[in-house]
């Protein structure tokens, strides 16, 4: 089973990135769109259906810490570890995202539009534990240093998503929409809420032992679901899982002028209940070691020779305690935020005093920008961007990006929509800074998908 | 045909885009090479203590502890060097012979190594006499070491004193273990 899964998890994620959509956000010809902002201005057609494992297939990576470059280059790949890891900033993180949807169907009814499908998606966060990869590269031998434990954080979550949404066109200038969402489960894990520290400190003319090495207040909880029976997974009980969710996207779309135009979206306001097939491990304690404190028995009185180290493990077994148990927990799904100001201008003028219609109001292009944030457990993830799109005799639909991350200092993205005869394909680029060659790249992604509009 | 050339413009950019160049993607040659310190052996006694002994031949000062734990697999498998350092404060008016001893399962000593102590200011006495003492030990001796079963570690004194003072020891024990990919 291991093999199939992992090529299902691998087969599309050609590439990875940082989770944000922002070329294909507000693509009001694209009902794939919609999942960005249930609340966007869609053209709303009678009917669409995307092609089913083709409709969306996404997937992004970003690594603030180092490119493979970084790790595969004409120099010694041990100094090039060195160098990384003396690079490493203590909230540098990797993060990828893959996702699959596998039914998207729209359809109109009076003003509403109403949409529904199933999408598969798997999400990991990893946070560089600095100090503890100090700890395995180095040792604590020289280092007189303490080490934190709450480096070490990390997420993953491979699920699968039933969803259904309203898109509502409240007047000609306001659209609001809202999608519910039942999550489903059989494999996450994550290790969010570690504390406590190691420390190694020279002590040479104190009383003391000549290291001050302890332990102090450890706290360590890593939750898993699916892992133990892992080799036992089938195909289906992966895609399809038994721990079940909720979440709620919400979005908006509002004209002030014929141009002006902004846009807003909270997407996974949810959280899954994992109680089937968990495990959860936790190490809690503190432990001051001053090695073995010989005390010379009187042996000619027939004191008994101490085991000092046995006597030391006892007292750590003691000290720091090892729990596991199969009770259920919570996994919050990382919350996305949209928001996006555009101005229209360019093509055909409307200068009449009509009510707003439909699309388009007015221009084939726009000129914007557009803020993206995700909560992940230890920092936001933010992305701000200036847009500019143009259409083509609607089209071909095309998105240029400039943004700011985390990742870069200054990223590009390039979008495509193709929209003929009823048939829309879009193909998406974010971060193609380093696209000649992705060895160089801190981050990638790219989306892309095929549905049918009626 | 502007469809043709729109299809045929996205084909063309589909396939430049994501490329690696063709270098040679080895991890073979990854090392970690870490040294760890702990805690080893501490203790301290004063004069009179020692010239009681805690055994019949007096003027001896002994102790011992298992170390099994020395012999797990990734010290097997992964040790490279391992040293000690002690470090030794006496006041104790007389040279005190320090006899570091592991002991193996047949009661055989696998290393030994005997240190003693020394006027550091002649002329002035037994003053306070702080030392340093560290040791390599061998390819060889380390695989005895940790194979060993149990650490003596005895103090004396040539004979029986009058002397006065205090002696102090503190150790630890460096490991560096070699990881190879």
């Amino acid at each position: 089973m291991n093999k199939t899964l992992i090529l299902i998890i691998l087969f599309f994620p050609t590439f990875i990135l940082a989770q944000d959509r922002g070329l294909l956000y507000n693509q009001t010809h694209n009902p794939q769109a919609l999942m960005q902002n249930p609340g966007m201005r869609y053209e709303q057609t009678d009917f669409h259906i995307g092609m089913p494992g083709l409709s969306s297939v996404y997937a992004s990576f970003g690594n603030t810490g180092f490119t493979f470059n970084d790790l595969i280059n004409d120099n010694d790949i041990n100094d090039n570890i060195d160098g990384i890891l003396e690079r490493l900033s203590p909230n540098g993180f990797f993060t990828f995202t893959q996702s699959l949807d596998l039914i998207n169907v729209g359809w109109l009814y009076k003003s509403y539009y109403f949409t529904t499908g199933i999408y598969q998606e798997l999400d990991a966060n990893f946070y560089y534990p600095r100090d503890m990869l100090d700890l395995v590269f180095k040792g604590n031998a020289g280092q007189n240093r303490v080490y934190r434990f709450d480096d070490l954080n990390f997420t993953g979550n491979l699920q699968t998503v039933l969803h259904f949404g309203i898109n509502k066109k409240i007047n000609g200038k306001l659209f609001l929409g809202s999608r519910v969402k039942l999550y489903t489960s059989n494999l996450n894990i994550k290790s969010t809420d570690n504390s406590g520290t190691f420390s190694s400190i020279y002590n040479p003319t104190g009383n003391d032992a000549l290291l001050f090495q302890n332990i102090r207040r450890l706290d360590l909880t890593f939750q898993s679901t699916g892992l133990d029976n892992f080799d036992e997974m089938s195909v289906g009980d992966a895609v399809l899982g038994s721990n079940l969710g909720i979440g709620f996207d919400f979005g908006m779309s509002y004209h002030f002028t014929r141009q002006a135009e902004i846009t807003a979206s909270v997407l996974d306001f949810g959280l899954i209940r994992f109680n089937k097939d968990t495990r959860i491990d936790r190490v809690v304690g503190s432990y001051y070691y001053t090695g073995a404190q010989f005390n010379f028995p009187q042996f000619d009185a027939n004191e008994d020779i101490n085991d000092y180290f046995q006597a030391v493990e006892d007292e750590v077994r003691e000290s720091i305690r090892t729990e596991e148990s199969d009770r259920a927990y919570t996994y919050f799904q990382p919350i996305k935020f949209n928001l996006a100001f555009s101005l229209s201008f360019g093509g055909d003028k409307n200068d009449c005093n009509c009510a707003y219609d439909f699309n388009p109001i007015e221009g084939n292009q726009k000129l914007g920008v557009q803020f993206f944030s995700l909560l992940r457990p230890k920092h936001f993830q933010n992305t701000l961007s200036a847009f500019y799109e143009r259409s083509f005799g609607n089209i071909l639909h095309t998105k240029i990006m400039l943004g700011f991350d985390q990742f870069n200092n200054t990223n590009y993205g390039l979008g495509f929509g193709l929209d003929l005869k009823g048939v829309n394909l879009f193909l998406n680029f974010d971060r193609i800074n380093d696209i000649e060659n992705l060895y160089y790249a801190n981050a990638f992604s790219v989306q892309t998908g095929l549905s049918f509009k009626f | 045909m502007m469809t043709k050339k729109i299809l045929l413009g996205l084909f063309v950019f589909s396939t430049l885009i994501s490329c690696v160049d063709d270098r040679d993607v080895d991890f073979s040659g990854i090392e970690a090479n870490p040294t760890y310190e702990a805690n080893f052996v501490d203790f301290n006694f004063s004069a009179e203590d020692i010239n009681n002994g805690n055994s019949e031949s007096g003027n001896v000062y002994s102790d011992a502890t298992e170390i099994d734990f020395f012999e797990q697999d990734i010290n097997l498998d992964h040790l490279e060097s391992l040293s000690f350092q002690m470090n030794v404060e006496s006041t104790i008016n007389s040279e005190l012979k320090i006899d570091l001893q592991f002991v193996n399962q047949e009661e055989e000593i696998a290393f030994r190594r005997i240190e003693s102590t020394r006027t550091i200011r002649p002329g002035y006495g037994f003053s306070p006499n702080y030392e340093i003492v560290e040791f390599n030990l061998t390819e060889t001796e380390i695989m005895d070491v940790i194979q060993s079963d149990h650490v003596i570690i005895s103090v004396s004194q040539e004979s029986e004193a009058t002397n006065n003072g205090t002696f102090e020891l503190k150790s630890l024990a460096r490991f560096s273990y070699l990881y190879t990919q």
